[in-house]
């Protein structure tokens, strides 16, 4: 009986930690813990959070930020999720 | 994941990008110029092409307004030539904020088109883009000139 382990749909190990935001997201949509509404919902509030941190970025002179800047602007807000 | 998201989102969101774009003519109509729902969108597209081709990305279409609402009063634009003139600038604005290299705001960018335009450019798009703006970028990427101020 001391073998026995709580079932887990989402197990933490199977998940990419490089990308542990987006993996737990997939993973959590394929089983039916999100549903596509959630992440649409989710997506505008992404949006809303990078285009605040590309303002803060350029000090609000520029409305605008190379493709590369907004990708690793990005990647810092969806590592800082995953924590 | 989250610029696929941005892709995805633009694409959806030109209607409330040619929206905020019709908000500019409070400042342009007191001279007679005024943009059409259809120029709007017109002018939202060239705004995403733009983007895309200068490889940036921008959140909301606030730049648009702020062009019109600086040009709006120049004396070289008329009723008939209006939105094109605003689509051609719209353009020149993006690939120069990315030719200058970050090194510009976009509020000292605006400010320099609009003074070429006006002054030694005559009302020429030709000879802002390949003369006034080209000039810019090349001082300021040469250090020439290294801030706004010295625009």
């Amino acid at each position: 009986m001391s073998d026995l382990k709580p079932h887990r749909v989402l197990r933490r190990e199977c998940l990419d930690e490089r990308r542990y935001f987006d993996a737990l997201l997939s993973v959590s949509l394929d089983h039916g813990l999100l549903t596509q509404n959630d992440l649409l919902r989710m997506q505008g509030e992404f949006l809303a959070l990078l285009s605040q941190t590309c303002e803060t970025y350029t000090g609000g002179s520029g409305s605008s930020v190379p493709v590369e800047t907004a990708e690793e602007l990005s990647r810092s807000l969806l590592f800082t999720l995953g924590i | 994941m989250a610029l696929m998201w941005y892709e995805m989102s633009s694409f959806l969101l030109q209607e409330q990008a040619a929206e905020e774009i019709l908000h500019s003519n409070r400042h342009s109509l007191p001279f007679g110029l005024q943009l059409t729902k259809q120029q709007a969108l017109e002018l939202a597209e060239t705004r995403s092409r733009a983007l895309h081709a200068c490889g940036r990305v921008e959140f909301g279409a606030g730049m648009i307004g702020k062009l019109a609402e600086a040009f709006c009063s120049s004396p070289y634009l008329s009723r008939e030539t209006y939105a094109e003139t605003l689509n051609e600038l719209v353009e020149l604005f993006y690939l120069y904020k990315s030719e200058t290299g970050e090194r510009v705001t976009d509020d000292g960018l605006i400010r320099y088109m609009r003074a070429a335009f006006d002054g030694p450019c005559g009302g020429s798009l030709e000879l802002l883009g390949g003369r006034a703006l080209y000039r810019l970028a090349h001082r300021l990427r040469s250090g020439a000139c290294e801030e706004d101020q010295d625009v």
